[in-house]
């Protein structure tokens, strides 16, 4: 896709990313190397709340 | 737990006042002060929504920093708002994705740049209104509030078919929105005069009365979602958005509808999900497999990201409907991924598209040679889109899969072959 030869005279003169692109960027990247090495903040916070939605859905209301 | 400060109200009102000052300035044209007071705004509105992160119970049942108000009495609509584990993270996303917009946005947006700003941090304090709201009516205001600021946000700095996404966007979203006011309503009756979300949780209502109400509830989140066959509004929205709004609109908006799903469809209506799970299950699977096929079909860059954002909310409906903690827990992860994800990529796209003013993915060829650091960051944010292990995209769709599998082994493996099929769209292999 943005690999392989130069595909347009448009791309050989492209600048790279500016200061400003290259931070918004690394803070997503950053955000997302997290959240994929260490998840477990974002488990542990949903575990308690994802057991007692399922208990209370495996209970019926129908009477 | 009552907290004795209003932390919720403050990561609401905080972006919305920052955005109505922002648009107070607009008229002095001053584009310099514009930008760093919606920096600032953006900043502390993110910085105002930590102390959640750190005060949070992991351990604690029900809701946390709860606030309750009055707030028209007569028919007992309260200002009510608390949190549990099933939002608590999508309030610092929200603020997150907001400064990165108003970074984005920075040298880019020339033409009314103080309303642009002011949009996207109103939009910003009403999203995370929806995902704070425990009572019916106020979680219906911030709901159908958010789609203002996204119309107008369409509307006027969208592309040359703006107008045609804009109201296609908001006719779908509101009509289906429509329905589930009316299951509002019968809910506040049928409760004896209460918009209490949770109060709403524990009315006993009858099989066939729970199955109507489901599927009004369902228009509502399965278009926002969005689910096939109610998808076809989303690529054209992305498409003709500008790129702060095609970020916001993936990585929050959507969230909205699975979160509907939480809040509103599982615990209101448990026997109906039950009773209707194979059906939403098998528009999950439709919505991971075939729209990933189509995604792999796509010419332009952004349709491809948005076809490939419906195929991972397939997955996250999917790990709802399972009934498991592994598949419910991965489907919240993967909400959470996919907004830093989705985000990225329509930034990524938005670099490129500020250069070449072309969204095709051939006139992309090459890229990679002169701008050797924007493709880095674009290759790792694909392949954490296709989820490679080691980046959060794998953490939501591994634990759906493994709860898809516990359930059923052919929808798990069902699944699991749509991981395939977004690997093959990264790896270019339509257009290589």
């Amino acid at each position: 896709m943005i690999f392989g030869a130069v595909a347009n005279p448009q791309v050989a003169q492209l600048a790279d990313i500016n200061k400003r692109e290259f931070f918004m960027l690394a803070l997503l990247a950053i955000a997302v190397l997290a959240m994929g090495v260490y998840p477990a903040p974002f488990t542990d916070a949903m575990q308690t709340s994802v057991a007692d939605l399922l208990q209370h859905v495996a209970i019926s209301k129908a009477n | 737990m009552q907290s004795t400060f209003p932390l919720l109200s403050l990561a609401i009102w905080c972006p919305i006042v920052f955005g109505v000052l922002v648009l107070a300035l607009g008229s002095r044209r001053d584009p310099a002060l514009v930008r760093m007071i919606s920096l600032i705004g953006a900043v502390l509105s993110f910085l105002v929504t930590l102390p959640l992160i750190q005060n949070f119970d992991n351990a604690a049942h029900g809701m946390q920093f709860v606030e309750k108000m009055s707030w028209v009495a007569r028919f007992n609509i309260n200002y009510y708002l608390g949190i549990d584990g099933l939002s608590l993270w999508f309030i610092p996303l929200t603020a997150f994705i907001t400064v990165i917009v108003v970074i984005a946005a920075w040298e880019v947006i020339e033409n009314k740049l103080a309303q642009y700003m002011g949009a996207f941090l109103i939009l910003s304090g009403v999203m995370i209104g929806v995902f704070c709201a425990l009572d019916g009516m106020l979680f219906y205001v911030f709901f159908e509030a958010s789609l203002i600021p996204m119309f107008i946000i369409i509307g006027v700095w969208g592309g040359a078919n703006r107008v045609y996404a804009a109201v296609k966007f908001f006719l779908y979203t509101f009509l289906g929105s429509l329905l589930t006011l009316v299951a509002i309503l019968y809910l506040y009756f049928e409760s004896g005069g209460s918009f209490d979300i949770l109060t709403w949780h524990k009315l006993p209502l009858p099989l066939s009365t729970q199955i109507l109400i489901f599927l009004a509830f369902l228009m509502a989140f399965a278009v926002k979602v969005p689910m096939w066959p109610v998808h076809t509004w989303l690529p054209d929205a992305h498409v003709e958005a500008p790129t702060g709004g095609s970020v916001v609109l993936a990585a929050i908006m959507l969230k909205l509808g699975a979160y509907g799903f939480l809040r509103f469809s599982l615990p209101i209506t448990p026997d109906a999900s039950h009773y209707l799970s194979g059906f939403i299950i098998t528009l999950s699977l439709i919505a991971v497999i075939y729209i990933g096929l189509v995604a792999l079909v796509q010419t332009d860059m952004k349709k491809l990201v948005a076809y490939s954002s419906i195929a991972h909310m397939g997955f996250v409906t999917l790990g709802f409907f399972v009934f498991n903690d592994m598949a419910m827990q991965g489907g919240i992860a993967q909400m959470i991924s996919h907004g830093f994800v989705s985000g990225a990529m329509f930034l990524c796209i938005g670099v490129l598209y500020d250069r070449m003013h072309s969204r095709r993915i051939a006139d992309y060829g090459g890229v990679v040679n002169t701008m050797p650091k924007f493709a880095a960051f674009f290759i790792l944010f694909s392949l954490a889109n296709c989820g490679l292990p080691a980046t959060s995209g794998f953490v939501g769709e591994f634990m759906v899969i493994l709860g898809a599998v516990q359930f059923d082994f052919w929808i798990g493996l069902l699944a699991a072959v749509a991981l395939i099929l977004g690997a093959a769209i990264r790896c270019g292999w339509p257009s290589a």
